[in-house]
């Protein structure tokens, strides 16, 4: 999957260099745009439109979990490559924000940097890595593993926003069955998952319930990152662009995931640490170091990792390095690896 | 026999356009009793069928559902929610074709729990052990549970249908032509179920039916359509034995020969 | 479309207490409480006049039955005319006649599977009665389920189903428990010969004499008030006639009251009480029932 990205992300980061060359001139400063000087509007989208994205997110905001519908513009990359959060994004941002871009938990990939350079290119704001000093998160795939404060601002990347479409359809309705709560269907999956591989093995975009209301897509971030958006001090908003739809958690929303009384609920867990920094409780990816089979098994937070690492080295706290004592050939406890298998939700991108 | 009906349909009419699904049917049907409907196609049959059960709202009449509190609801009067809510816990609807009543991307035992989950079942282990239970009741092998049921014979699917339906205990049951499509063998075994189940639920059910053999090993009364009116109506072996009507006695003559 | 409204009822001056009260059965055995609650009045079962005598079971009154049968002309056929009798509990009734003089019709009536063209049909229910002439549907059903027992010529079942389920079925139909329905249909269908191997099959294979006692099985094996008998011993051999006319005799003891055609076999003149003598429709007037002295 990150190999594909990759390839997705290069393209986007030359886009993104393109675009700077056009703006050449500058005048992103300010919230106004360059107007009829021939450039483009701070954060690329006309003011009327971050107005009507900004008006369904209010609503979105007033009824936690439902899915409001807004007319989405076309926007300079391919549907699937984060047009919805890049649109969120656009109508939040303000010339004082700190902007902080992560794919799969990682600020350099190459999806992560080119949108994090539209973004600057665009509005000129400051950017981070740092977890803690960013206003402004937007993300593909992961929630950091630090935690998350009042003001800050999570936007979501959204391919699939209707947690019932897998076994539902029609758009009508699912409509409906919000509508009349009764999420019956949302069951249903997890029967099936469970009939089939005697757990609940949705590993990505693990489907939640949201201020009791209404079911909700997280978007394709682990079910590990689930209880992080429980009563988060954060607002998290989604935006999906193909879809045209955007919802929202705000701040110290009750989220649950939906799960059997005799299946419950649980987040994935290793039987290792992390070989980079030690870390024992964080979201782990399985590194492939050469084509001998070796492989290592890292934070997939990349900011954290560091933090980790650069704390150690000023004596901040804790041990550095591996503190698992499985070797390499161990296998992760559970039958959930690093790399989920057996997924059966919509796991990461296609 | 102070029983009240499960289901009273007082002068129900259903216009398509200028032309009439039915006319003027009224009907009642009792805990434990199968009522048939008879007729050919085009005969209304079915437009009752979809209006009684809630899902055809008719031109005129009413349609009056008694729930298990015995509260009286107006079925074409209810919010969508609990139309919805009732046609999945009290109501239960057999097609004639079972893909049309099932869902056919998930497997067999999650069609059964789905009216349980629905309902608020939030134990995996308690859905799961009634949908094994139905399927001994319906006859289909346990070890079929995890199949999809595009993996089913025509026979097992109808019977699947049915379990799926009678899982929370319905008190009135629509059959539109059950056994509709089935070779003969196949058709002797779910005739056999459906009366059994009914008579040992004591369910309410109306028969949509065109096959008078059917219609008299399985119905108590039996009411006879022509041109969207009930011509005639009785105790079912009566009406067949003694017609009166020369349509039903065209019917009797051309169709009951065995 | 109200019960109470479409039967006629009968309101016996003497209610409950009626004496030679054939309902509830004084059969023995845990089977009969399942019953004894039908046989309760009902409210609202009072009719302005009583039109069965104590102990009087059914009474038939002036009947013609017509049929019009529109696809032959149409073509009119008179089956019965003119026909008035009356049976009491423990009373067997032979309605003899040729053949052609409509006694199956009779019998078919007085079960409400033919309508009557005119006169009146009375049957006891309970303490009331249900008149089969334009009967509510629902009335005749219950009827049927609380008081008549009919064996037709006909075995009329679904394919599949065992002997035995099929005899045990009224049983189970009037509240008695599956195993005890089961126990009580083997052992009426072994006293009729019909031995556990055959039992367990399905009737569509048996002979001519095997499925009629099944049949006789399904209508003797819960204690009917009205047993109504259409050639019961047609097909069976004397020693097989022999067990039903004691299980008719047995019934009777019990209180019944039998209305059968039973073709002039020497074996049932034991058993019946008295005879109507049916004639084709117009030929005569209407005859009495001929009564034979028979000591009980």
């Amino acid at each position: 999957m990150r190999g594909q990205d990759s390839a997705d992300g290069g393209s986007g980061m030359e886009r993104g260099g393109s675009i700077r060359e056009i703006l050449g001139r500058g005048g992103l400063d300010g919230t106004e745009g360059s107007g009829g000087s021939g450039g483009y509007n701070f954060a690329y989208l006309d003011e009327d439109t971050k107005r009507e994205i900004r008006r369904a997110l209010l609503k979105a905001v007033a009824v936690p979990g439902y899915q409001v519908p807004f007319s989405g513009r076309e926007m300079p990359m391919p549907y699937g490559w984060g047009t919805g959060g890049i649109q969120v994004t656009a109508s939040v941002i303000g010339p004082g924000d700190v902007l902080k871009v992560i794919d799969q938990g990682s600020d350099d990939t190459t999806n992560a940097v080119s949108i994090r350079n539209f973004h600057r290119a665009l509005t000129g704001v400051a950017t981070t890595s740092e977890t803690r000093r960013a206003t402004l998160i937007q993300t593909r795939h992961r929630i950091p593993e630090a935690p998350l404060r009042e003001g800050q601002i999570m936007v979501y990347q959204v391919p699939l926003p209707e947690p019932m479409r897998q076994l539902e359809p029609s758009e009508l309705e699912t409509r409906t069955l919000h509508a009349l709560n009764e999420y019956g269907t949302m069951y249903l999956k997890l029967y099936e998952d469970v009939a089939r591989h005697g757990e609940i093995a949705i590993s990505y975009d693990y489907p939640v319930m949201v201020a009791g209301r209404h079911a909700a897509s997280p978007s394709p971030i682990p079910r590990f990152d689930n209880p992080k958006l429980d009563r988060s001090p954060a607002l998290h908003l989604f935006g999906a662009g193909r879809e045209r739809r955007v919802y929202a958690i705000p701040p110290y929303t009750i989220v649950k995931s939906f799960d059997f009384s005799d299946h419950p609920f649980r987040i994935q867990s290793w039987d290792r640490a992390c070989e980079i920094c030690g870390s024992a409780d964080s979201y782990l990816d399985e590194i492939v170091t050469d084509d001998r089979g070796g492989r290592m098994f890292v934070c997939s937070d990349s900011d954290h990792c560091q933090e980790r690492v650069k704390r150690a080295g000023t004596g901040e706290s804790g041990s550095v390095g591996p503190t698992a004592t499985g070797n390499a050939g161990s296998t992760p406890s559970g039958s959930v690896g690093p790399a989920p298998s057996g997924s059966v939700g919509r796991g990461g991108k296609p | 026999m102070n029983e009240k009906p499960v289901l009273s349909a007082s002068r129900v009419s259903c216009l398509y356009g200028s032309k009439a699904g039915c006319l003027d049917v009224s009907l009642e049907v009792f805990p434990g009793e199968i009522l048939a409907l008879v007729g050919e196609s085009g005969s209304g049959k079915t437009t009752v069928l979809k209006a009684v059960s809630g899902q055809l709202k008719p031109s005129a009449g009413k349609v009056t559902y008694r729930d298990g509190q015995g509260l009286e609801l107006d079925v074409h009067g209810l919010s969508e929610g609990r139309r919805r809510l009732m046609l999945r816990t009290e109501l239960g609807f057999v097609h004639q074709n079972p893909r049309d009543g099932l869902n056919m991307a998930v497997s067999a035992g999650a069609n059964v729990a789905d009216r349980l989950l629905s309902g608020g079942e939030r134990s995996y282990g308690r859905a799961r052990s009634k949908a094994l239970d139905w399927l001994d009741r319906v006859e289909i092998a346990r070890d079929r549970l995890d199949d999809r049921p595009g993996l089913y014979s025509g026979g097992m699917l109808q019977r699947l249908q049915i379990a799926r339906n009678l899982v929370t205990g319905p008190r009135l049951v629509f059959l539109d032509e059950p056994t509709g499509g089935l070779d003969a063998s196949v058709q002797a075994r779910l005739l056999d179920l459906i009366r059994e189940l009914a008579a040992g639920l004591r369910l309410a059910a109306v028969l949509v039916t065109h096959d008078l053999a059917v219609a008299r090993l399985l119905s108590q009364r039996l009411m006879v359509m022509k041109e969207g009116r009930v011509i005639e109506s009785g105790v079912t072996d009566q009406v067949l034995d003694d017609p009166h009507e020369p349509y039903t006695q065209l019917l009797v003559s051309s169709i009951l020969d065995s | 479309m109200r019960l109470d409204r479409s039967e006629s009822v009968l309101a016996d001056a003497q209610g409950e207490c009626l004496r030679p009260g054939p309902f509830p059965s004084p059969s023995p055995g845990a089977r009969s409480a399942a019953f004894s609650a039908s046989a309760r009045p009902r409210p609202g079962q009072h009719a302005p006049e009583a039109r069965l005598a104590p102990g009087e079971m059914v009474r038939v009154e002036a009947l013609s039955k017509t049929f019009v049968l529109h696809l032959s002309g149409p073509a009119v056929l008179k089956a019965l005319e003119g026909v008035s009798f009356s049976v009491h509990a423990g009373e067997c009734l032979a309605v003899a006649g040729p053949s052609g003089s409509g006694k199956s019709s009779l019998l078919r009536c007085v079960y409400g599977n033919y309508l009557p063209s005119s006169g009146e049909i009375l049957v006891r229910d309970g303490n009331g009665a249900v008149s089969l002439s334009g009967a509510d549907p629902r009335a005749v059903l219950g009827l049927r389920l609380r008081s008549l027992a009919y064996a037709s010529q006909f075995l009329r079942v679904i394919p599949r189903v065992s002997a035995l389920e099929i005899v045990a079925e009224p049983l189970a139909a009037r509240g008695a428990p599956l195993a005890e329905a089961r126990a009580a249909a083997s052992e009426l269908l072994g006293r009729l010969h019909v031995p556990e191997r055959l039992q367990a099959l399905p009737p569509a294979t048996f002979s001519g004499g095997e499925r009629q006692r099944v049949n006789l099985a399904r209508s003797l094996v819960w204690p009917a008030p009205v047993l109504l008998l259409d050639e019961p011993t047609a097909s069976l051999d004397p020693a097989n006639e022999k067990v039903v006319c004691e299980l008719v005799t047995e019934a009777k003891r019990r209180g019944a009251a039998v209305v059968g055609i039973f073709h002039g076999r020497e074996a049932w003149s034991r058993v019946w009480d008295s005879v109507y003598e049916m004639r084709p429709p117009g030929t005569g007037g209407a005859p009495a029932p001929r009564f034979r002295g028979r000591e009980l």
